[in-house]
């Protein structure tokens, strides 16, 4: 007999959902467990498992409609069976249907093999296809084609993009996890999952005004920062370093470095391993946020490794190289590895293995005259210290002025795994070894003993 | 004096005028300068006029082999070639109307005169009254191309004409020999041989149309031979002289050796060269790649503001390339969105007798880009409709991705296949598969019918032809 398909309880408060794209057509044999629609509900847009196993025999709620919880959405036929089905009526898109209404009432035989009706989604049957190849959602898409129709180009850059995301995620626990973060990276407004739809200017711009098409760097990053902003709520803690005695340990260990490695050592470097002894010590810093649509497959990640990723400003964009394992490197190491990386990056020679994996990363705009600012965070990494310029200025010791050199550390963090106590403990410590002039630089040294007294 | 325009188009062939249209319907003020007549070489001295005179060889053909279907001729019948080209003129002079007539429609300003980039924003227009300057925000180069001299020792006192005197011809040759083994020469070919003189056609590659698929080439040389014309392919005219009856002498290097050829008139029909000069394109610094403008996707030249389309981009010389074109340059221009020409969904057209027609790769070239290649071919001789106009041949053949069903090319060798190709214009502009395609319903009796079975053909599972025997067009 067939089996209906109901509207699930997606989440604590969800009394409705909209089906916004059926993944089978009718006629088409479906497993338990297979994707089987998308339901938009007032929080988000989920995919939807079969919860039995069959052939999809009628769609009984179309794509656009409301549909209470609990309510028949469609029917499955158990294998083998002739496709008797039950014929309700269709709910039409964008209409409601009565609650509870799930008894299956038999009726006339439904067309088989007819496709589903087209969706939001508006693209061309080859780029479905592509996309149901890769398992790419293109809900939420804006297409290059005319009209802004999806169009191959279009799935084989999401495809391009998502390659690089995915392994940018070292070896999430699932791939939906991975992929929730690529689809939210294409052009998909905060939590909606519709088009952003951003009205093109006005024709005849202004005189002196033209247009270029935008680099893929540019487009990269434009996309992993809107995903940043809009999908991860972030805060931010931040404080002053004294850095009077991390500048003399830096003075004392330059001829070392220079001798040793051929380096020329800076407060970035002193930073780096200073930032990777507190990571080892707050692992929660040193984490991923693996989201996925449910409790069941949303995941903490921790690094026992730490990969610094160290924003470096090129003429027409940014690029993060990383420093991996930087745990296992002493100071002079880091000195020479950050120093090769920042000149591969600016003249173009870094490797995509280079640019990945990062666990945690430092923007240092200090070089650039900027006192204080806030970094957005580089998913799905739970932090990144902005690093503004070391100057002198009056400080406050004991009940006197005294002119010190301080530098601002701002930390942002993400607060769907990182709570303000955490963040504050971390960059307190930071701020603690840093100040305390006795960062222990060689390899192997480890900093708890240090923070610990500080 | 001096005029201020929001776009300044050089040049109104097929590139030029509809771009001034789109402009026009952007809500642009627009100039369209011209040294000539609107319509460009394709209106007035390539695609309309040929066709004119191959519909005039078209008829002679079907009265020729009325007998077969019924209809007997009492006498004879025979060219008057001052006719064919008074009908020729006509067509011409007709279109070349409408396209004033759209101009004035949409408030296209025309300007007569020779047009050149003089300075930023700047397009000084040479006219036989004087000289004015055109100041306009944006500039649209869209001057064309010409046929190229050949570059043959002793072409300089042969026969040698090019295609626009070939047009204008005063009489029928006795002999005629075309180098160039593209369009035009299998077109001339057509003409002259219709019209009654010996024709031999040369393509120095080694074989005709050696841009389409290898099937539809070689099925090209065998229809040709068949009708009498003499094909010579891997052949490169290498010396012309005259002989002392006034005719040419011409040596081709073959690999088999050198041939003589003497004919009357020596048509050249190989390649073409962008109209640059005296443009003025040093004073602004537009950037060209072997004498051709470069563009990017959306037709922008180097300098900012300034666009080229068509042939002097040197990319896809056809009209309607230049046309799209035209639409995407005055539609970025204007900051709209806009879909780039895409060289591989423009169909090609050769208007031989039994026409061809083709969009996207070839099989060959299919394979090289690393497709999993799947092809269906379909012969007319199985289509109903193509068996009751006579002797049939040809076929249509299709190139598929094998995992996605996506059309990568498809080629056409058969009655009306320059209308047939646009179905699959559709397809791939749309991004249609084999799969959605199968399941378009197709008139009977027609030829498009054949466009159906080859799409089945892909798939293994054609109707209307035994499944896995080869087809033999």
């Amino acid at each position: 007999m067939a089996v209906p398909i109901l509207m699930p309880k997606l989440g604590l408060t969800m009394d409705e959902g909209i089906v916004i794209r059926w993944l089978k057509t009718v006629g088409e044999p479906v497993q338990k467990g297979e994707p089987l629609l998308e339901v938009e509900t007032d929080k988000s847009a989920v995919e939807v498992e079969s919860s039995a196993s069959g052939v999809l025999l009628q769609i009984v709620a179309g794509e656009g409609a409301k549909v209470p919880v609990g309510a028949t959405i469609a029917y499955l036929a158990e294998e083998g069976e002739e496709a008797a089905a039950p014929g309700r009526e269709k709910i039409p898109a964008g209409e409601s249907a009565p609650a509870g209404e799930n008894t299956p009432v038999r009726g006339s035989a439904p067309a088989g093999g007819s496709k589903p009706a087209v969706g939001r989604v508006k693209a061309s049957p080859l780029a479905r296809k592509l996309a149901g190849q890769a398992g790419l959602n293109l809900a939420g898409v804006v297409g290059s084609g005319p009209g802004h129709r999806i169009v191959k180009k279009d799935v084989l850059r999401l495809l391009e993009d998502r390659r690089t995301v995915v392994s940018q995620l070292a070896a999430p626990p699932t791939p939906r996890a991975a992929f929730e973060a690529i689809a939210g990276s294409t052009a998909v407004a905060p939590g909606t999952q519709k088009p952003v739809s951003i009205a093109p200017p006005s024709m005849g711009h202004g005189e002196g005004s033209y247009r270029e098409p935008v680099t893929r760097m540019r487009k990269a990053i434009a996309d992993r920062m809107l995903y940043s902003t809009s999908r991860i709520p972030q805060f931010f803690v931040s404080l002053e370093v004294e850095l009077s005695r991390a500048l003399s340990q830096i003075e004392a260990l330059t001829p070392e470095v220079q001798n040793g490695y051929g380096a020329k050592l800076s407060v970035t470097d002193l930073l780096i391993l200073a930032t990777v002894r507190c990571l080892q010590k707050h692992r929660e810093m040193n984490a991923y946020y693996l989201a996925g649509e449910s409790l069941q497959d949303t995941f903490i990640e921790y690094h026992d490794f730490v990969n610094i990723g160290v924003a470096v400003a090129l003429p027409h964009g940014l690029l993060v190289p990383v420093i991996p394992h930087v745990e296992q490197k002493g100071l002079g190491e880091i000195a020479i590895v950050r120093a090769e990386a920042v000149r591969k990056a600016r003249e173009g020679r870094l490797g995509m293995d280079e640019l990945q994996g990062g666990t945690f990363t430092i923007s240092n705009m200090g070089g650039m005259g900027i006192d204080h600012f806030q970094a957005i965070i580089n998913p799905p990494e739970a932090g990144i210290l902005a690093v503004g310029r070391a100057r002198k200025k009056p400080v406050v010791v004991g009940d006197a002025i005294a002119i010190r050199p301080v530098l601002e550390l701002k930390l942002t963090a993400d607060h769907r795994m990182i709570d303000g106590a955490t963040a504050a403990a971390f960059l307190k410590d930071l701020a603690t070894l840093l100040e305390s002039g006795r960062l222990d630089v060689t390899y192997g040294g480890v900093g708890d003993g240090d923070v610990a007294e500080g | 004096m001096r005029q201020k325009f929001d776009m300044a188009i050089i040049g109104a062939g097929p590139g030029g005028y509809v771009a001034a249209i789109r402009a026009a319907q952007l809500g642009s003020r627009v100039a369209l300068v011209e040294e000539a007549q609107l319509g460009g070489t394709c209106l007035n001295r390539g695609c309309i006029p040929t066709k004119a005179l191959l519909h005039t060889a078209e008829v002679m053909h079907t009265l020729a082999s009325a007998g077969e279907f019924g209809v007997v001729m009492e006498g004879s019948f025979h060219l008057d070639l001052g006719r064919a080209l008074k009908h020729k003129e006509k067509v011409v002079s007709q279109l070349r109307r409408g396209v004033e007539h759209l101009m004035a429609a949409n408030g296209v300003e025309v300007i007569p005169g020779r047009g050149r980039l003089a300075g930023t924003g700047k397009v000084a227009v040479t006219a036989p009254g004087g000289e004015l300057v055109v100041e306009a925000d944006k500039i649209v180069i869209a001057t064309g191309s010409r046929p190229a001299a050949l570059p043959v020792p002793g072409a300089g006192e042969a026969a040698v004409i090019d295609s626009d005197a070939a047009l204008a011809m005063a009489a029928v040759p006795e002999s005629v020999l075309i180098i160039g083994g593209g369009a035009v020469g299998i077109e001339f070919a057509n003409i002259y041989h219709a019209f009654g003189a010996q024709v031999t056609l040369v393509e120095m590659l080694p074989r005709l149309a050696p841009g389409e698929d290898e099937e539809i080439s070689a099925l090209l040389a065998q229809e040709l031979r068949g009708r009498g014309i003499t094909v010579h392919t891997g052949a490169k005219a290498s010396l012309f002289k005259r002989d002392s009856g006034g005719k040419t002498v011409a040596t081709l290097s073959t690999s088999q050796g050198d041939v003589q050829v003497i004919a009357d008139v020596v048509l050249a029909a190989a390649g073409r060269r962008p109209n640059t000069e005296g443009l003025g394109l040093e004073t602004v610094g537009v950037a060209t790649g072997r004498g051709w403008i470069t563009t990017d996707d959306y037709q922008r030249t180097n300098v900012p503001g300034i666009y080229a389309v068509g042939d002097v981009t040197g990319r896809t010389l056809l009209a309607h390339a230049a046309s799209m074109g035209g639409v995407v340059a005055v539609e970025h221009a204007a900051g709209q969105h806009t879909v780039p020409l895409d060289p591989s969904r423009v169909p090609r057209c050769i208007f031989n007798r039994t026409e061809i027609a083709s969009i996207g790769l070839t099989e060959a070239q299919a394979r090289e880009q690393g497709h999993r290649v799947a092809t269906g071919k379909f012969p007319f001789s199985a289509n109903g409709r193509a068996i009751t106009m006579g002797p049939t041949g040809g076929m249509v053949k299709v190139v598929a991705a094998e995992d996605t069903g996506e059309l990568l090319g498809v080629h056409i060798i058969g009655p009306q296949a320059s209308s047939l190709i646009m179905e699959a214009g559709v397809a791939m502009t749309l991004e249609s598969t084999l799969e959605e395609l199968t399941s378009v319903v197709h008139p009977h009796p027609t030829l498009t019918e054949a466009m159906e079975e080859v799409f089945l053909a892909a798939l293994g599972r054609p109707v209307h032809i035994p499944r896995g025997r080869s087809v033999k067009a």
